[in-house]
């Protein structure tokens, strides 16, 4: 990364950064025994950015970025699971972005913020007999925001968030598993096809009202309205937020609630045919909180939240009229829990924090369907986190981390798909087993030497002290009917050197 | 937003978990040892209506109680279940309460009597190894065509179990199998080492068609089909006289203690590239369509395969002629074994072959 003053334009600086991944230079050898790599992972990104101060009280900045991320593979050895799949893959995925950034302080009471971009992303992907993709984008975004300081109690921020997309996309492909859907038979699935150019658009604009009726008091009133060009919908968001201090200065107590409503688009793929169903709308949700702030020392401050929220009209697999696959909004479900923090603020030699969460995620895929809890649900969150300066440029630092195991659907046995050979997984209650919990240790020691010119930084991290064998997922034999989990990474220290010029 | 493009689609957890190797590899689709259906083959992969697909089974009871104390095999029954059409999404879970009726029509007599009762539907039941499924006339035109089809089509969900005891109804949900298998001596509920059950779609189109894949040769270890023999016709020097009355190869039992030090033997097939015909489908034209993709799966009942599955055809990648299976004879007595090779294309084609030898 390089920084500095643009030569031969005065008030102009540059900022250059570009990273390489390294992970072509090692996979190889992790992976011979199975695959054959016609282009090793590699990935590189970069930015390139000019930027000055047209007033003092304004900057303005430019420039480009991008990131190039390709692979292509082929295996030795067929898939145990599903042969029939084929043996390459490739991807290829490229973003190229040119953005401009505007921020002007006009007066005190009066502030703009816009930001501009236009570019290219490209996504060219083969997976053996399963999908061919050929994708072009030319993605155009506008988002900014004025800010009016109306009198000392109110102050008022409005702008747009503006997308359109510009697509060419040539698809063939089967139809995409579900999230947390097994292994299986995917290979004899029919192909379906997607050949279209065109445009999409998500404009938006919000607005907020910030009322401040006294010193202990604070009201934000906000809205969002969206609009999505694939399945034609306006939603309209609504928020409240507001804070009381109930005892001001030292050992400050403040409680705060929050009540909003909050949309998501379905994905583009849930809403075009043959993939999806048109008609869809967006996921909505309720969001609802109460908390409480409480600084107990100049250093310490605890804080314990609830929070509520009701999901509605979310987007879930269902058949369409003609009974091809599909999507519809009958999903539905609610997520409440609890949320305290202690946390120890910088300033001093120490600093961290405790976080905890409990918490329950439950879904429905339509309301006549029994609940089930969420596939991410995590009942226990637990991160304890900390950093202690030692003096003469030493620091120690160090993070635990302990949270429930993820929700799955046990298989309950396989089902011979006697045209591909292959066996499907016969699934259990849904969502009724999870993988053990899992906790991980990692620490870290720096030591900085501080150069007139600039600064060196080594450091050795380790994570995973313990060498904890956590579950990520569970597999199965081909036929499902015995369970293993599937373990993340191992111990891994590393040793690095950072210069800061 | 902008995340919200076709890298969703998810195969990126596919191809990674191959690569990583998930999957245990002690218990291999390729070894044999257990009751096992291996394939389902249709005449006609793609039946017109009003016409009728002879499906047979490739099946192989190699389950330790499949000998009984006084030396001979026990006895296997074998169901079909066809008349399941076009169910929600063409997918074969759909079809479980139908299933489920089915068999209340079926009824335990003559589940235990292993006979199609005269009044069921021709293409309803059927017992044995081999099946006739009926296609109805309005297979196509009794369902909406969905939007982007180019060509209409229906499905037929063919079912069958194959079980080493008898068939009973079993008391579960309308959205599981409806099937179980017990112990014919002992009424004993038997388990899925001794229980197989599973689906064969059939597609109907009015004008699209596939061909079962097929090959031109099929080698072990250099040798060609062997001659018929006989105790009065015996067989040439290195070549043993199988249980099926032909001349077979030969091969010396590996005691080695690993597997991977003991000699592979190429067990090789040859596919004409013909059988990689272009993968026309519902909502895909010739012109649009990628090639079928092609690929031969290894089983023997003893000894072990270096690899389960060889990818013949990769619609992208292209044809691969190394597709030899290398098969390792690490049995434990000398024995006569018995190798499998299923070749399938992704259109529901399946043609298969077997091998013996003796190895000594």
């Amino acid at each position: 990364m390089l920084r500095g003053p643009v030569p031969l334009a005065k008030g102009w600086s540059f900022n250059f950064g570009a990273r390489r991944s390294h992970i072509d230079t090692w996979i190889g050898s992790v992976l011979s025994k199975d695959a054959g790599f016609r282009t090793a992972p590699v990935y590189y990104d970069w930015q390139a950015f000019a930027e000055t101060k047209p007033t003092s009280r304004s900057t303005f900045r430019i420039g480009m970025f991008g990131s190039d991320d390709r692979l292509d593979v082929i295996l030795k050895n067929a898939s145990t699971s599903d042969p029939g799949m084929g043996n390459s893959f490739s991807d290829e995925t490229r973003t190229m972005r040119l953005q401009a950034i505007y921020r002007n302080q006009v007066t005190d009471g009066l502030s703009v913020n816009a930001m501009a971009s236009v570019g290219l992303d490209r996504e060219f992907s083969e997976v053996g007999a399963l999908s061919s993709v050929k994708a072009n984008y030319v993605p155009m975004i506008f988002r900014g925001d004025l800010s009016c300081r109306l009198s000392d109690k109110f102050l008022v921020r409005i702008g747009p968030d503006v997308i359109v997309y510009q697509f060419d996309a040539n698809v063939l492909s089967i139809s995409p598993p579900e999230p947390g859907e097994m292994e299986g038979s995917h290979s004899n699935r029919p192909m379906l096809r997607y050949d279209n150019q065109g445009y999409f658009t998500a404009p938006a604009a919000f607005a907020e009202l910030e009322w401040t009726p006294t010193s202990r008091a604070k009201v934000l009133f906000g809205g969002r309205l969206d609009y999505f060009s694939l399945t034609d919908t306006w939603d309209v968001s609504p928020r409240l937020n507001a804070r009381y201090d109930l005892h001001q200065g030292r050992q400050r107590t403040t409680v705060k609630a929050g009540v909003g409503m909050f949309y998501e688009p379905p994905q583009i793929i849930q809403a075009i045919i043959p993939f999806g169903t048109p008609s869809l709308k967006s996921n909505r949700s309720v969001h609802s909180s109460i908390g409480l702030e409480q600084e107990v020392t100049k250093q310490v401050e605890v804080s314990v939240e609830a929070f509520h929220k009701y999901l509605d009209n979310l987007v879930v697999s269902a058949q369409n009229a003609d009974g091809s696959n599909g999507f519809s909004n009958l999903g539905r479900g609610y997520v409440y829990g609890t949320e305290t923090m202690v946390r120890w603020k910088p300033g001093g030699r120490f600093f961290g924090w405790i976080a905890y969460t409990l918490s329950r995620s439950v879904r429905q895929s339509a309301p006549d369907q029994p609940e089930r809890v969420f596939d991410f649900d995590q009942t226990h969150n637990l991160t304890v986190l900390g950093s202690y300066d030692l003096g003469r440029g030493w620091r120690v630092g160090s993070k635990f981390r302990f949270v429930s195991g993820n929700p799955y659907t046990p298989c309950e046995g396989g089902i011979l798909n006697a045209a591909s050979g292959s066996y499907e997984c016969v699934q259990g209650v849904p969502n009724s087993r999870r993988i053990p919990i899992f906790h991980q240790l990692d620490v870290r020691v720096d030591k900085t030497w501080s150069f007139e010119h600039y600064n060196l930084t080594a450091y050795l991290d380790v994570q995973n002290v313990y060498n904890r064998a956590n579950a990520e997922g569970v597999s199965y034999n081909y036929r499902y009917t015995t369970p293993q989990w599937q373990t993340g990474l191992p111990i891994i220290p590393s040793l690095g050197v950072r210069g800061e010029f | 937003m902008c995340a919200s493009k076709w890298s969703r689609f998810g195969y990126v957890w596919l191809v990674l978990g191959t690569l990583s190797g998930c999957g245990q590899d002690s218990d291999r689709p390729s070894e044999v040892h257990t009751l096992r259906v291996l394939a389902v083959r249709s005449e006609t992969p793609f039946t017109k209506p009003a016409s009728s697909a002879g499906l047979s089974m490739l099946a192989y009871d190699g389950s330790p109680r499949a000998r009984l104390a006084d030396g001979s095999s026990r006895s296997t029954s074998t169901l079909w279940i066809g008349g399941c059409i076009n169910p929600n999404g063409d997918n074969y879970a759909a079809c479980m309460p139908y299933l489920h009726e089915a068999i209340e029509q079926l009824g335990d007599a003559n589940l235990s009597n292993q006979v199609v009762p005269t009044d069921a539907p021709a293409g309803r039941f059927g017992w044995g190894q081999t099946f006739t499924a009926q296609v109805p006339a309005d297979i196509i035109s009794s369902r909406v065509v969905a939007p982007g089809v180019v060509y209409p089509y229906g499905v037929q969900i063919v079912f069958f179990a194959y079980c080493g005891g008898l068939l009973k109804r079993v008391d579960v949900e309308s959205t599981k199998f409806p099937l179980g298998c017990f112990d014919a001596q002992t009424g004993e509920a038997l388990g899925r080492d001794d229980f197989e059950y599973g689906f064969y779609p059939i597609f109907s189109y009015e004008s699209l068609e596939n061909q079962n894949p097929t090959f031109s040769s099929i080698r072990f270890d250099g040798h060609d089909l062997g001659a018929a023999c006989s105790d009065v016709a015996p067989c040439s020097d290195g070549l043993h006289c199988g249980s099926a009355g032909l001349c077979i190869p030969v091969v010396q039992r590996c005691t080695q203690p690993k597997n991977d030090d003991c000699p592979g033997y190429s067990l090789s097939i040859e596919v004409p590239r013909t059988s990689a015909e272009l993968a026309t489908v519902a909502h895909v034209t010739a012109s649009d369509a990628l090639t079928e993709s092609l690929w031969v799966s290894y089983y023997s009942n003893a000894g072990s395969f270096e690899q389960d599955a060889r990818v013949i055809n990769d619609p992208q990648s292209g044809w691969n002629d190394d597709t030899a299976g290398k098969w390792r004879a690490n049995v434990d007595s000398s024995r006569e074994v018995r190798l499998w090779v299923v070749v399938r294309d992704n259109r529901n084609g399946v043609t298969w072959v077997s091998r013996d030898v003796w190895v000594q």
